[in-house]
C-alpha cells in the first residue's frame, strides 16, 4: 500500500504543473484516451497557416490506409503538394516535401503536431490520468516537456492538448465540434513563437 | 554513322514517350501561327472550371470548382467557390489573394511561383505558350486536340511540377484542360467548361486592393 502510494506520488509530482494544481489528483487507467482517439477514414480540412509574417492556405487530407498507416497530405488550393507524411503506430516517414519546407526543424514540429492529434496508441498508454470535476487531465512527463490531454468527463472527445516546458505552455491544440470521427475545427497555437494552424473540416 | 546509331537506339524511346492517343505535330509553324491568330481575336474569357487533384497512391480525388476570367493584356482571375472559397487575381505584376480569413496583395515578381503560373496562364490565352523560356515545350496532336507538353527548366519549378500538359481544342484554339503532374505521379487537372469569349468582363473584376 505504501509502495503504491509512493509510486502514485512520484507520477503525480512529475505532472504537477500549474495548470493541474487546482485539481484533485488520482491515478486511474487511461482507457478514456483510447475512447477519444480519432476514428476517421478520410477527412479534408480547409487549412490556414500563419508562421512569423507568412500566411499560407490550402487543403489538408487525412486518410487511414488499409495497412493501418495514416497519411497526412497538404496541398495548396491549386493542387500543388507541400508535403505528404505517413504515420504508423511506431514510425513516421516523409513521403514527399517541397524543398522550402524540407528542414529538420519544420518536419519535426509538423510530425509532433500531427502525432499529438492522431494519438499514437503506444504513446497514449503511457499517459497518467489526473481526475477532475468537469474535465479529465492526462499527463506524459517527458525529459524536457510535459504533454497534457484534456477530455470531457464522459470521455467522448478531446477538448485540449497542451505541452509545457515545466513552467510555460509551449503548444496549445484546441478542438471544436465533432464530424467524421474527428473534430470539425482544430486550432494549433505555438506560445513560443508566431506559428498558428487552423484546420476546418469541409464536406467534399 | 553516329546519327544512325542515335536514331536506332533512341527511336523506340521517342515512340514510347509520346502521350497515349497523340502523335508528334506535323506542322508546328502552322499551329503556332493559327494559335497566335486565334488568341488575337480574344479580348476576354469567362469560363467555369472544375479542378481535380488526384492523389494516386491514396486513391483519392479532391474536387473543387469555380469561375475563371481573363482580360487583355494581363489580367486573370480564378475564384474557387466550392467546396471552399478562395480568390486569386493577377493584374499585371500584382497578385491579390483572398482566402477564408485574410486577403493579401503582393508583387508577382517577388514570388517566382506566382510569376511563372501567371506567365503560363497568360501565355496560353495569348497564344504564346511555346515561347515561354522557363519551359521546354513539345507539341502533339490528335484529330480533336493539340497537346502542349511543358517541362520546367528552373530548379524551383521542377520541385513543384514534373510537367504541365495543356490540351487545346482544334476547333477554336482555346484551352480545354491543364494537367499539372508532380514527381510522385500525382496530378491536378483543371477543366474549363462553358467558355464565353469577348463578353462582359470588366477591369473591376480584376481589382487588386
Amino acid at each position: 500500500m505504501r509502495t503504491l502510494l509512493l509510486s502514485s506520488l512520484i507520477i503525480l509530482y512529475g505532472c504537477s504543473q500549474k495548470i493541474a494544481d487546482s485539481f484533485a489528483q488520482t491515478v486511474v487507467n487511461n482507457s478514456c484516451l483510447v475512447n477519444v482517439k480519432p476514428k476517421f477514414e478520410t477527412v479534408l480540412f480547409n487549412t490556414q497557416v500563419d508562421i512569423t509574417s507568412h500566411h499560407l492556405t490550402g487543403l489538408l487530407l487525412m486518410k487511414k490506409m488499409q495497412d493501418d498507416t495514416t497519411r497526412v497530405v497538404f496541398t495548396n488550393e491549386m493542387g500543388i503538394k507541400y508535403f505528404d507524411f505517413e504515420f504508423t503506430e511506431n514510425n513516421f516517414r516523409v513521403i514527399s516535401c517541397i524543398r522550402k519546407l524540407n528542414k529538420k526543424i519544420a518536419i519535426n514540429q509538423l510530425k509532433k503536431i500531427f502525432s499529438l492529434i492522431l494519438m499514437n496508441k503506444t504513446e497514449i498508454n503511457s499517459y497518467q490520468l489526473i481526475k477532475t470535476g468537469t474535465t479529465k487531465y492526462f499527463c506524459l512527463n517527458g525529459e524536457k516537456e510535459q504533454t497534457y490531454y484534456i477530455t470531457d468527463t464522459n470521455c467522448t472527445k478531446v477538448m485540449l492538448i497542451e505541452t509545457t516546458d515545466g513552467e510555460k505552455k509551449k503548444i496549445i491544440i484546441s478542438f471544436d465540434g465533432q464530424k467524421n470521427g474527428i473534430a470539425e475545427d482544430i486550432f494549433i497555437n505555438y506560445k513560443t513563437f508566431k506559428f498558428d494552424i487552423h484546420l476546418k473540416q469541409i464536406e467534399r | 554513322m553516329r546519327n544512325y546509331f542515335f536514331l536506332i537506339f533512341f527511336y523506340p524511346v521517342v515512340l514510347l514517350a509520346q502521350p497515349k492517343g497523340f502523335t508528334g505535330i506535323k506542322d508546328l509553324v502552322s499551329f503556332k501561327n493559327k494559335f497566335a491568330a486565334a488568341s488575337k481575336s480574344v479580348n476576354t474569357i469567362k469560363s467555369d472550371f472544375i479542378q481535380e487533384k488526384n492523389l494516386s497512391v491514396l486513391s483519392e480525388k479532391i474536387k473543387s470548382k469555380g469561375v475563371f476570367m481573363f482580360k487583355k493584356q494581363n489580367m486573370a482571375r480564378m475564384e474557387y467557390i466550392s467546396p471552399f472559397k478562395y480568390l486569386l487575381i493577377i493584374n499585371g505584376d500584382k497578385v491579390f489573394i483572398k482566402d477564408a480569413q485574410k486577403s493579401n496583395s503582393f508583387s508577382s515578381s517577388n514570388n517566382k511561383m506566382f510569376e511563372n503560373i501567371n506567365k503560363i496562364m497568360i501565355d496560353c490565352v495569348q497564344g504564346t505558350a511555346l515561347e515561354n523560356k522557363n519551359f521546354t515545350c513539345v507539341v502533339y496532336e490528335n484529330d480533336k486536340l493539340y497537346l502542349l507538353e511543358l517541362s520546367p527548366k528552373l530548379k524551383a519549378f521542377k520541385d513543384l511540377f514534373k510537367k504541365i500538359d495543356i490540351y487545346i481544342d482544334k476547333k477554336d484554339y482555346t484551352v480545354n484542360n491543364f494537367d499539372m503532374s508532380d514527381a510522385s505521379g500525382d496530378n491536378t487537372v483543371i477543366t474549363f467548361i462553358n467558355k464565353q469569349f469577348n463578353t462582359n468582363v470588366t477591369d473591376a473584376d480584376f481589382t487588386v486592393k
